[in-house]
Formats: structure tokens, C-alpha cells, sequence
């Protein structure tokens, strides 16, 4: 493509000058602004997060605890657990781009219920703060899963913070959830059919039904966790003949299917991607929104796969294990089907692909070492060790937050109007990779030789690989902070991007760079299905 | 924006028309619902598990609470119930007398049920048999400690479900100053209608928590 | 509103409203007299079916969800089917203990 089709004149009214000074940001009923919102908190949660983890990993380049007591570090891994699954990976793709692209994508004015979606901003952020509270207050020592009867009746750290904190920010999942799914149902364009979606719009609809379904039951299960903890009225608790097992089946129930809320919203993201840069319709529409759906569905019924050494009965041991594989074959068709996009497409490797190539290889990683942990008889050996850490890792950072990068570029233009540095930006992609695999492919080793996972201390033989993890997590974290330089530079310094810098379809690309504040001029009439990369150039 | 012959109806930006909205709301609302549904079903599910183990102890406990009364409580909210679906209708009717007639009765048997609660509350405390806050436990049937278990249970599914009247009930008052105002009958029609879905939810909860602590164990 | 719903209550509802009214006050009525008999093992099982009925007549009725569209009427029996799945997969592990 020729490099001045990427830039363009301004738009003299967009959504970002629509209004100035700060009540028309934090009174903002716009999706766009409420996208901003959220992404300048995740972006400093991520962050918080992040510095939790150099710490951690600072801590393992040496087989003895020398920088950090047992106790400080258990607080650590507890306290990045829980930011960087609550308050970066769940909100983190839904509430940015989905809350920005849904109502472009459906060729709508704004989502549903406006006002309900800066109530949930605005609950996220309590939350936050409770959390930022129970770290301030001396954190807490749980772990990020609370597992009784340690956080309701010993753990002596800020559990009942933490855990209110952790509860408030489900309901802002909840609000969104809703809100995106009655916006699809209800808001598509007159001739938008479901399968004339992007499959974006899929998998944010799916993301939205787990969120519903999943999200409550954590509620209730942490607040049976606080009247335990604060008022002594035993749920849990084993001297009452109450079943901590239990309280392990209501957590998974949210927990397992929250891994689907981090990873179906990236699984969107790079079929548009994907799609995009192949320059070619995306292969089998149809088996990839209804692989989505059965993602979702089956990640509801296989949660005991976490429970295989818990004391939970060796038959729905079984039955979860066999239910678990099933989980591998809607998301293999996605990989096979992404392959077969690129296979003869006029692939260009701007930075978004790079990111959304990363996610390809690192999420097939973890997808099939996901196989391993599923198959009841290995994880009994692989339970609580580094495999499964390397495993999760692979998924959400590997997987989620690479996609959430390519999103982040491949939609900069279209958020701010301006055009991003490429070549940082591919510097940026490559060492997010090469730092990612030096991270945590070790980990891998050192999982599968015995090495426990939650332990500051660890014998001399595996020092070796946790010096490669450490030295690799210092390059994901340049990787990680030069987009949050050069991207903040292009917010005054970038060209001023077109319409369509990618020449990409989609609803949103049509609209101008930044979009008005009501979208579309008029409302948007669908003629065709969605990838329609076939029809010019 | 559709115009009716006596006034201008106010379409929500977003909104192509009012239809649309509506369609909006209602399966926004429903889908709040299944959100509470899932979040009860976690306690009870709970408590079923429990049962399943102690299934004696349980009923021998369950046998302690006041079901005749909570049987009268049932009524009432049953009642209730009746209430707000009968304001709904007479909303939609345009008929702002008997709607706004209908929500006061709702508040005012809410009202009564959270007394009646109250007071069965206040009489387990005097009896004994609120086993936490370090309270005495009184229990005298077989195997006091899970009996525990059970009175915890109690108190905590009765008071989940008394906190969402009380919720329910700031609603119907909201409801009930928007009806007596009645400033565009379509719309407050609607909005009594979400709000009564929400109380008839409550409804629903209570059935099923009357039925599994005081009628399984009988 | 110049178009008419299709969930809109038309006014021999009332009727219809009471006569339900009536017919939860007798199955709560049944519920408690059921205390009484000797049902053995169908106690449980008969107690939480009575009750699954008044559940029933109430989401049909006050809730109107014999009148709601095909969306609304499948979200309610998608909270349930989950509901279920909760259920059954953790009473996989309690009764296989």
C-alpha cells in the first residue's frame, strides 16, 4: 500500500474536541471517552501490576530469599494475581476497544445503556481503590484465589479490602456485560445480520454472556468468604463440618470461565487482525462465531480441572478432565482457520500483525501444554508447579495481552487520529516476544523438573533457567514501556491519520479518524458480509 | 423520534424510536435477573451440598424456626406480588390513581414482611440461636456444630434476600413519586414495569428459600 | 407509543392476575400441608416441585414471560440451564465421594 493513504487531513469535529476540561470526561456518557477512561486505569494498573512482577522475578535470580522475607514476597505474587487478572486482563479488551468499536461496529449511536456505562467505570474504580487500599494496608498473603479456611479464619493480611475490592469490580463486569449484550441484540444497523458481524462484535457478545453468567457467582462466594471472615458465621469452615472443597467449585465456576473473558475478546481482535493484513476474507465465518460461542459454553464445565489434588472425587475428576479436551478443539479450528487466512493472502507484517503473530504462536504453546495440565493423571505431578504457571502465562500474557497490543496499534489511528511510530513499533513487538519466550519457556523446565510454584527460596540446581526467566522479564518490560513512550508521543507529534490507514473494512473504518461524537452522520445501511476484502484492490 | 397526538415522546439519543428502548430495558433487565439468579444459586447450592451431608441434623435444626409464621410472611409477599403486577397493568392503562394505589400496597406489605422478619430474627437471637458474633449457642438437638452450619445458612440466605427487598423497596418508593407526579404516563408505565419485574424476582427468591430452610427439613 | 406491544396488558388481565394469585396461595397451602403427610422419601423431592410450580406460575404471569419475546423467554431458561450445569457438575463431586 502506498504510505500517503495512511494520512490525512483532521476532521475539524471529532468526539476528542467535542468537550473540554474535566467534567466532560468524568461526566461523559460517550462510549469513546468512557473507552479513554478505562484505558488510562488499566494502563496504570497494569503497570502496578507489572512492578510486582519485576520484584518477583528480582527476588528468584537467586536460590536463597535474600530481597524479599517469604512473607513479603507471598503478599507480592498475591497482590499481582490479583490486579492483573481483576483490574488489566478482564476489563482490559472488553472495556477499551470493545466499549470504543461495539457501537461502530453495529453502526449504532452508542452502547444501549450510556449512563450505565460510566456507573461501571465508576464502580471499577472503587474497587481499585479497595484493592490499592488492601495493598497499602499491608496487602494480603491468600494468594489471588482466597482459598479457605486460610483467608476466612488464619491470614492475618487485608483479605476483607481485597476481597470487597474484588467484589465491586464484578459488578462493573456485570454492567458492562449487559450492556454490550442488549447493545447487539437490539442496536445492529439496519441489514447488519448476526452474520454479517465482525467477529469482533462475536466475541465481544460471547466475553459479555460469560461475564453474566460467571461474574455472580464470585459475588455471592466472596461475600460467604466476608460474613465468614467478619462476623464468624462458618461457610467454610471445617470445625462446623463446612467444606472448603466447596468453596473451591463456587470460585472455579467464575474462575475458569474468567480465563474465556481474558482470552475470547483477544481471539476477536486478531481475526480482524488477521484478516486485515492477509488482505483476504477471514476463512470459515460461520465455524469461527460458532467456535467462539462453544468456547464460551464449554469453558462453564470443565472448572474441577483445577481440583484434580483438592480431595475432590477421583470420578468428576475424570469428567472434568474429558470435558476439558473438549475445550481444545473449537479453539484449534480457530487457530486452523487463521492459518488458512494468511495461507496465499497478501501478508504485510505491520506492527498490529506482528503483535496478533505473537498471539497466534504463543497462544498454540499454551493451548496444547493446557492439554498436558487437563489430562488428570499428568497434572497430578504438574499441580502447583511452574508448568502451570508457564502454561497461564503463555495464555493471558502470550495470548490476551499480545492481542490487546495489536489492538492498540491496529486502532491507535482510528482513537486518537494520529499515526503511531511503525518501526518502534515493530521493535516493540519483537522484543515483546523474544523477552516473553526467554520469560517464561523456562519456566516450562522448571515446572516439569519440580520446581514448585509460590516459593521464594528454591534449590541451587534450577538457578540457571530462573536467571534466563529473570533477564527475559527485564526485556518484556522495555518491550511493555516503549509503546507507552512512543505512543504518548504520537499523540502530538504523529501524523494525522486517515480514514482508513490500513485500508480495512468495517463499519468503524468508514467513520472518520477520530470519529464524530454521534458516530455516524446518518444511520449506516449493511450490504454486504463483513470481510469483504475481495471485492477491490 | 415518533410523535403520539397528545405529546412529543422523548427518545433516548441512542434510540432509533421508543420501541427499540423498550426492547432495550426489558432485556437489559432480564438480564440483570439472571445475574441474581446465578448469584443465589451459588448459596443454595451451597446449602444443598450441606444438606446432602447432614440431612438429620438440618431438619432436626430446621424444625427450630418459625415456619407458620414465614408461612404468613409468604403470603404477604405473595400478596405483594399481586400488588405491583396489578399497578403495572393499571400504569400501562393510563389509569395513575389505582397504579400509584397499587405500588403504596406493595411498599406497605414489604414494609410489614421485613417487621415480621424482623421480629422472627429478634426471637432466634433471644432463643440462642445465632451461632456467630460470639453469641451463645443454645442448641440443644443432636450435633450442635453442624446444627451451626445450618443457622448460618439461615441468617445468611434470609438476609441476602431481606437486603434485595430493601433495595426492591427504594425502588417501588422511587416508582411510586414517579407515578404521583405522572409526568409522561407511556413512560412511567415503562419504568413501573422494569421495576416490578425486579419484585417479582424477590418474590421468586423468597418460594425458594422458604421452601429449602423451613419446609425440607419438616 | 403509535405502535402497539405485544407484551402490552390488555384488561381482563386482572382476572387472570387473581385467579393465579389464588391458585400460588393454594400450592403454598399444599406445600405446608404436605408437612403433614407421610411421604418418606418423596417429601423433598414433592416439597421443592410445589415450589418450582409457584416459581413457574409467577415468572409466567407477574413476570409476563408467557407474553415476552423469544429473546427474553430464552435468557430465562438460559439462567436456569446454568443454574443447572452449577448443580450438577458439583454434585459430579459430592456424590461421587
Amino acid at each position: 500500500m502506498i504510505r500517503d493513504a495512511r494520512t490525512g487531513p483532521a476532521p475539524r469535529h471529532h468526539y476528542l474536541n467535542a468537550g473540554h476540561g474535566l467534567a466532560s470526561w468524568f461526566l461523559t456518557k460517550d462510549h469513546k471517552r468512557i473507552a479513554w477512561l478505562y484505558f488510562v486505569s488499566i494502563t496504570g494498573f497494569f503497570f502496578l501490576g507489572g512492578l510486582a512482577a519485576t520484584l518477583i522475578r528480582l527476588e528468584l535470580i537467586t536460590p536463597n530469599g535474600d530481597l524479599l522475607s517469604s512473607d513479603a514476597y507471598n503478599r507480592l505474587f498475591s497482590l499481582h494475581g490479583i490486579v492483573m487478572v481483576w483490574f488489566f486482563l478482564i476489563p482490559s479488551i472488553p472495556t477499551t476497544f470493545g466499549n470504543f468499536l461495539l457501537p461502530l461496529m453495529v453502526g449504532a449511536r452508542d452502547l444501549a445503556f450510556p449512563r450505565l456505562n460510566l456507573l461501571s467505570w465508576y464502580v471499577y474504580i472503587i474497587g481499585g481503590l479497595f484493592t490499592l487500599i488492601a495493598a497499602v494496608a499491608g496487602g494480603i498473603d491468600t494468594g489471588w484465589t482466597f482459598y479457605t479456611p486460610y483467608s476466612t479464619l488464619f491470614a492475618n493480611g487485608a483479605v476483607l479490602a481485597a476481597a470487597t475490592g474484588v467484589f465491586i469490580v464484578g459488578f462493573s463486569s456485570i454492567l458492562t456485560g449487559i450492556n454490550f449484550i442488549v447493545t447487539v441484540h437490539t442496536m445492529r444497523a439496519p441489514g447488519l445480520t448476526w452474520f454479517r458481524l465482525p467477529l469482533f462484535v462475536w466475541a465481544q457478545y460471547a466475553t459479555s454472556l460469560v461475564m453474566v453468567l460467571a461474574t455472580p457467582v464470585l459475588s455471592v462466594t466472596l461475600v460467604l468468604l466476608a460474613v465468614e471472615r467478619v462476623f464468624g458465621v462458618g461457610i467454610f469452615d471445617p470445625s462446623l463440618g463446612g467444606d472448603p472443597v466447596l468453596f473451591e467449585h463456587l470460585f472455579w465456576f467464575y474462575s475458569h470461565p474468567a480465563v474465556y473473558i481474558m482470552i475470547l475478546p483477544a481471539m476477536g481482535v486478531v481475526s480482524e487482525v488477521v484478516s486485515c493484513f492477509a488482505h483476504k476474507r477471514i476463512f470459515g465465518y460461520r465455524v469461527m462465531a460458532f467456535s467462539i460461542l462453544a468456547i464460551a459454553l464449554f469453558g462453564f464445565l470443565v472448572w474441577g480441572h483445577h481440583m484434580f489434588v483438592s480431595g475432590q472425587s477421583i470420578y468428576a475428576g475424570v469428567a472434568f478432565s474429558l470435558l476439558s479436551f473438549l475445550v481444545s478443539v473449537p479453539s484449534a479450528i480457530k487457530i486452523f482457520n487463521w492459518l488458512a487466512t494468511l495461507y496465499k493472502g497478501r501478508v504485510r507484517f505491520d506492527a498490529p500483525m506482528l503483535f496478533a503473530m505473537s498471539f497466534l504462536g504463543l497462544f498454540l504453546i499454551g493451548g496444547l501444554t493446557g492439554v498436558f495440565v487437563a489430562t488428570l493423571a499428568l497434572d497430578v505431578q504438574m499441580h502447583d508447579t511452574y508448568f502451570v504457571v508457564a502454561h497461564f502465562h503463555y495464555i493471558m500474557v502470550g495470548g490476551a495481552v499480545s492481542a490487546y497490543m495489536a489492538a492498540l496499534h491496529f486502532w491507535w489511528p482510528k482513537i486518537t487520529g494520529r499515526l503511531y511510530p511503525e518501526m518502534w513499533a515493530r521493535v516493540s513487538a519483537i522484543t515483546v516476544f523474544a523477552g516473553f519466550n526467554l520469560t517464561f519457556f523456562p519456566q516450562y523446565i522448571l515446572g516439569w523438573a519440580g520446581m514448585p510454584r509460590r516459593y521464594h527460596a528454591y534449590v541451587e540446581d534450577f538457578q540457571l533457567l530462573n536467571v534466563f526467566s529473570s533477564a527475559g522479564a527485564s526485556m518484556l518490560a522495555v518491550g511493555y514501556l516503549l509503546p507507552l513512550i512512543y505512543l504518548l508521543w504520537s499523540l502530538r507529534y504523529g501524523a494525522h491519520a486517515s480514514a482508513n490507514p490500513w485500508n480495512a473494512r468495517g463499519l468503524e473504518w468508514t467513520v472518520p479518524s477520530p470519529p464524530p461524537e454521534e458516530n455516524f452522520e446518518r444511520p449506516p445501511r449493511v450490504e454486504h458480509e463483513a470481510y469483504a476484502y475481495d471485492t477491490d484492490a | 423520534m415518533t410523535r403520539t397526538p397528545e405529546h412529543t415522546v422523548i427518545v433516548a439519543h441512542q434510540f432509533e424510536n421508543l420501541e427499540q428502548q423498550f426492547d432495550a430495558d426489558l432485556l437489559g433487565m432480564w438480564l440483570f435477573l439472571v445475574t441474581e439468579a446465578l448469584l443465589f444459586s451459588g448459596a443454595f447450592l451451597a446449602l444443598a451440598v450441606y444438606y446432602h451431608q447432614y440431612y438429620d441434623t438440618f431438619s432436626a435444626a430446621a424444625r427450630e424456626l418459625h415456619w407458620l409464621l414465614a408461612g404468613a410472611n409468604s403470603v404477604i409477599l405473595l400478596t405483594s406480588g399481586l400488588a405491583v403486577a396489578l399497578a403495572e397493568q393499571a400504569a400501562d392503562q393510563g389509569r395513575r390513581r389505582a397504579a400509584l394505589l397499587g405500588l403504596l400496597a406493595t411498599i406497605a406489605l414489604g414494609l410489614v414482611f421485613l417487621a415480621i422478619k424482623g421480629y422472627e430474627y429478634h426471637s432466634e437471637y433471644q432463643a440462642g440461636l445465632m451461632p456467630f458474633l460470639q453469641q451463645p449457642f443454645a442448641y440443644d438437638g443432636p450435633n450442635p456444630h453442624n446444627a451451626a452450619l445450618f443457622y448460618n445458612f439461615y441468617f445468611v440466605l434470609t438476609g441476602l434476600h431481606a437486603a434485595h427487598m430493601i433495595i426492591g423497596l427504594a425502588v417501588l418508593m422511587v416508582m411510586a413519586v414517579l407515578t404521583w407526579r405522572w409526568r409522561d404516563g407511556a413512560r412511567v408505565a415503562r419504568q413501573v414495569r422494569i421495576a416490578g419485574l425486579y419484585w417479582a424476582f424477590v418474590d421468586i427468591v423468597w418460594v425458594l428459600v422458604y421452601c429449602s430452610l423451613y419446609l425440607v427439613g419438616r | 407509543m403509535n405502535t402497539p406491544r405485544p407484551d402490552r396488558t390488555p384488561a381482563s388481565a386482572t382476572g387472570r392476575f387473581v385467579a393465579l394469585y389464588v391458585v400460588l396461595l393454594v400450592l403454598l397451602a399444599a406445600n405446608l400441608a404436605g408437612t403433614l403427610l407421610p411421604l418418606g422419601p418423596w417429601a423433598i423431592p414433592a416439597r421443592l416441585a410445589v415450589a418450582a410450580t409457584m416459581v413457574a406460575v409467577i415468572a409466567t404471569t407477574f413476570m409476563r414471560l408467557r407474553q415476552g419475546t423469544v429473546l427474553v423467554r430464552l435468557v430465562a431458561v438460559m439462567s436456569l440451564l446454568w443454574i443447572l450445569f452449577l448443580f450438577v457438575l458439583t454434585f459430579a463431586d459430592f456424590l461421587t465421594r
